[in-house]
């Protein structure tokens, strides 16, 4: 078993798997400067959010940690934040500074208009990612690995193979030191007794029970019925009848260690282990928290099958399901469905799928990577007023 | 993988990976089951009879209630189960 990886050293102590220069935009309405600033500089990369203008409160915090913790995450060597105007722009550069990187902030209000701002990010660009071209790759120990754990596109393969085997690596990694976070507090419905079982205090068990019950009193507040939201269709046709059914097979990608804390969107841990993270369910948003959070890589388990990929985190696609395989399989990093045709074990599944984990932490594409897929979603809590 | 899988003592369900007939015969555990329904792959199959309002329990835990009668041998999903938890109607 390796317990070393190749990444890119970054000033606060982390280390990447990626070497990017983030493009980030502040708000929707400058994601076209960012996305022109990306494609005029080779192997810098857009982050381009909805929203962003008009929010209040907890909206805008949430919305200033994850861009700023987008551009902080060890992936990201530096970055160019482009802004309508400057203070907000400011606010997610001094969150990517206090991490040690450069972010330089260029505001159309400042710069003369799109126009100059798309000058002037293009020049800033050209400079960063030619220095990170300087950075090279050194060996590290496991540890310094914070993994996502997500799924989407469930189905009952998902419970049986994907998710054991994703629980397996997250086991193995928090033994080895490193960090593994699980979200989607929906998808904890009808579980509560495993999650609350391994919470270090009763009453990290009683929040977690709480966070659950906020969901489950939202849906009973606006009158509808959970099921054929989630499980959508896609999980209703492989297979999955309820909330329980799938919640009780979406928290094996967990694993079975002690759980340390339960994080907000894109919060930082602040010691190794095993950690939930109380976020909304959609896939994109997952990753989106999961990557302002500082996580280097996803492993995303699903059934049927889902392309979804993020700027700067890698998002490993593992399934158990065959037919998924046949029908989809460019979408897939790793095929465990052996464990369904053959006689693998979830054992071994799961060494297959730590293995590759390595692989691509040492620069090898994700097949979403390949794909190009830059989507985030940052989640909303209330209105834009 | 065996292509019909139950995975506690208290289940009354099982998980079937291959797509089932009626009137075939498949072993459980050593039980004999005849199929009532088309099952499509990764859906459950009665292990036993459950009667309207009780649970259907896959991992040894309550994962929905029964609405409409099961015989053993029935497809076992949305037309005859639905949620316990999570219903705003």
């Amino acid at each position: 078993m390796r317990k070393t990886f190749l990444g890119y050293a970054r000033p606060d102590g982390s280390y990447g798997v990626r070497n990017y220069v983030a493009v980030i935009s502040t708000a929707d309405n400058s994601n076209f400067v960012a996305r022109r600033v990306a494609q005029m500089i080779h192997g810098t990369i857009p982050v381009c959010p909805c929203f962003g203008r008009g929010e209040i409160g907890p909206d805008m915090e949430l919305h200033i940690r994850t861009m700023g913790g987008i551009g902080a995450n060890p992936n990201v060597h530096s970055a160019v934040v482009v802004s309508l105007e400057p203070a907000i722009g400011e606010k997610i550069a001094a969150i990517i500074r206090a991490a040690g990187k450069k972010a330089l902030v260029f505001s159309m209000d400042e710069c003369g208009g799109s126009i100059g701002c798309t000058e002037q990010a293009v020049r800033a660009a050209r400079e960063l990612i030619i220095e990170a071209s300087m950075v090279k790759r050194v060996e590290v120990g496991i540890e310094k690995l914070r993994l996502g754990v997500e799924c989407g596109g469930s189905d009952t393969t998902s419970g049986v193979v994907s998710n054991p085997a994703t629980g397996a690596v997250a086991d193995r990694l928090v033994d080895e030191g490193g960090t593994v976070i699980l979200s989607e507090t929906t998808e904890w419905m009808g579980a509560e007794s495993n999650l609350t079982g391994r919470a270090v205090t009763p009453e990290l068990g009683e929040r977690i029970v709480k966070a659950i019950q906020w969901y489950e009193d939202y849906i009973k507040s606006i009158g509808v019925d959970l099921n054929g939201f989630n499980p959508a269709p896609d999980n209703i046709k492989g297979g999955l009848s309820t909330i329980e059914e799938k919640a009780l097979g979406s928290i094996k990608k967990g694993g079975t260690r002690p759980i340390q804390d339960m994080l907000t969107c894109s919060q930082k841990p602040e010691k190794p282990g095993m950690y939930l993270m109380d976020a909304p369910t959609g896939g994109v948003e997952n990753t989106t928290a999961l990557a302002g959070a500082g996580c280097q890589l996803i492993i995303f388990s699903t059934g049927k099958g889902n392309p979804l990929g993020n700027p700067v985190v890698p998002t490993i696609k593992v399934t158990g399901n065959n037919r998924t395989m046949e029908k989809s399989g460019e979408n897939i990093d790793v095929d465990l469905s052996a464990v369904i045709t053959k006689d693998m074990s979830i054992e071994e599944a799961g060494e297959i799928l730590y293995d590759r984990m390595i692989d691509h932490a040492n620069g090898k594409l994700t097949t979403a990577e390949a794909l190009g897929d830059l989507e985030i979603a940052v989640t909303r809590i209330g209105f834009t007023v | 993988m065996r292509k019909v899988v139950k995975f506690a003592p208290k289940d009354n369900v099982a998980i079937v990976l291959d797509d089932l007939v009626p009137d075939q015969d498949i072993d459980v555990e050593g039980e004999n089951i005849q199929v009532r329904d088309e099952i499509p792959y990764g859906h459950k199959i009665a292990l036993t009879d459950i009667a309207v309002g009780c649970c259907v329990y896959k991992y040894g835990e309550p994962v929905a209630r029964c609405t409409h009668e099961i015989k053993k041998g029935d497809w076992v999903h949305v037309h005859n189960v639905e949620s316990i938890r999570g219903l705003g109607r």
